[in-house]
């Protein structure tokens, strides 16, 4: 994430390939978005063969959304100082892992979902801030 | 192609007018713009330019474009004004985040994807626009949303109308986060190349709020309720009132042309447009060049 640049944003016309081009492409294409979320089509096919029902095919998250916020509701992250700066460096891993863009959004949510399934870890963290202390 | 979408998080900065006069500006200088806006409620751009006749008809509109089911070429939506292509906004518009959400649905019961946000630029992309037009100005609503998220994921620059006060300026430090949402939601990269400061009365406190501010500020406009009621009153831009619909000219209020010309020429400058026929900024009498 860049944040606001001063000046143009990239060219939204830029990758000016035909509509139709959209279901040829590999996902792996160089650009991102316009036409990301129309290129699964061609992932369509191991969705398919994962869930024959009736029911939506379970195309995987990050390529069924409109976008990060999608199905999730805005939570204010209160974080400390070494909290952030050992969030920035788990992306920045995990970027060099699946060489591609992670974003911040599902990193944190992925990090939350892991926590929840070690609460014994996450109360000894709790313990650390003071939580269950007794004074006798 | 210069994309831009004004925008601004409060109410009455002038972000319609901005738009509306700066379109204009790039038309005097021979440019050809095309303006989308996007407002689904009364007193917008469509309103001003007084293209908003059909927005209860059931007609053909930008609405239907975007959901796949357009009544008609996108070519038979455009209304020209004083130079500009306009596509006029449509009582639709209201519904919109229902209908993507609708078209998504069935999209997606058929396994393919329906980018929600991404629908206006397909829709300006198959009708050909970067190769027709020279500049491309959305004018969107405030509210995050789909109208919102469209306006930007077709134009992914920001010109940003600003009160110069407390208030202007928290918004502005507001829009950071709220562009670094866009940006991650949209999976782009949004620049902004302007900020415009209007409204603006020279008190201290005012160009204080200014400097804080960090983005290019290539004119700041005054206070000039009566010159922009005008307009609304006359549904024209700033250029025809002045030309057509006041008694006698005002010095102050031709600077404020004067400053609409060049604030699009900044833009223009920004990603490189030579504007064929750019006039004296300010002059009045400048006509429009059509092709």
């Amino acid at each position: 994430m860049t944040g606001m640049k001063k000046g143009a944003g990239e060219n939204p016309f830029a990758d000016d390939s035909s509509p139709e081009s959209k279901t040829d492409t590999a996902p792996e294409a160089e650009e991102p978005a316009p036409e990301q979320a129309e290129e699964t089509d061609s992932n369509q096919g191991e969705g398919a063969d994962e869930k024959q029902s009736r029911q939506q095919i379970q195309i995987p998250y990050k390529f069924r959304r409109d976008g990060v916020q999608d199905g999730r509701d805005r939570v204010p992250l209160f974080l400390q100082k070494e909290t952030k700066v050992a969030e920035r460096d788990a992306l920045r891993e995990f970027e060099d892992r699946f060489e591609e863009n992670v974003s911040l959004t599902d990193l944190r949510e992925a990090l939350m979902k892991v926590g929840l399934q070690h609460l014994d870890e996450t109360e000894e963290c709790l313990e650390q801030w003071g939580y269950g202390m007794t004074f006798d | 192609m210069l994309t831009y979408s004004t925008y601004s998080e409060a109410g009455g900065v002038g972000k319609t007018t901005t738009a509306a006069n700066l379109a204009v500006a790039h038309a005097r200088a021979g440019l050809k713009p095309l303006v989308v806006p996007l407002d689904p409620q009364d007193g917008d751009l469509s309103r001003l330019f007084g293209v908003d006749d059909q927005r209860t008809d059931s007609v053909d509109n930008i609405v239907r474009h975007m959901i796949r089911r357009p009544n008609g070429d996108f070519e038979d939506l455009i209304r020209t004004v004083e130079g500009v292509d306009i596509v006029p906004e449509h009582n639709m518009l209201s519904d919109l985040a229902d209908f993507l959400q609708r078209e998504k649905d069935q999209a997606e019961a058929m396994g393919e994807a329906f980018g929600m946000h991404a629908q206006l630029l397909r829709v300006l992309r198959e009708a050909g626009v970067p190769d027709k037009y020279d500049v491309l100005i959305c004018d969107p609503p405030a509210t995050e949303g789909p109208h919102l998220y469209n306006a930007i994921h077709a134009t992914r620059s920001l010109v940003i109308p600003v009160e110069p006060s407390a208030k202007g300026r928290a918004a502005v430090e507001g829009l950071e986060a709220l562009v670094a949402g866009f940006e991650d939601q949209l999976e782009i990269d949004v620049g902004v190349l302007a900020a415009v400061p209007t409204g603006f009365k020279n008190t201290r406190d005012q160009r204080q709020v200014l400097t804080e501010i960090d983005y290019p500020i290539p004119e700041i406009i005054s206070e000039r309720a009566s010159l922009m009621e005008g307009c609304w009153m006359e549904q024209c831009s700033a250029f025809k009132y002045v030309r057509e619909h006041r008694d006698r000219r005002r010095d102050y209020e031709i600077e404020t042309l004067a400053q609409f010309d060049r604030i699009a020429k900044h833009l223009e400058q920004q990603v490189g447009i030579e504007a064929p026929n750019p006039p004296e900024p300010g002059d009045v009498d400048h006509e429009v060049m059509t092709v």
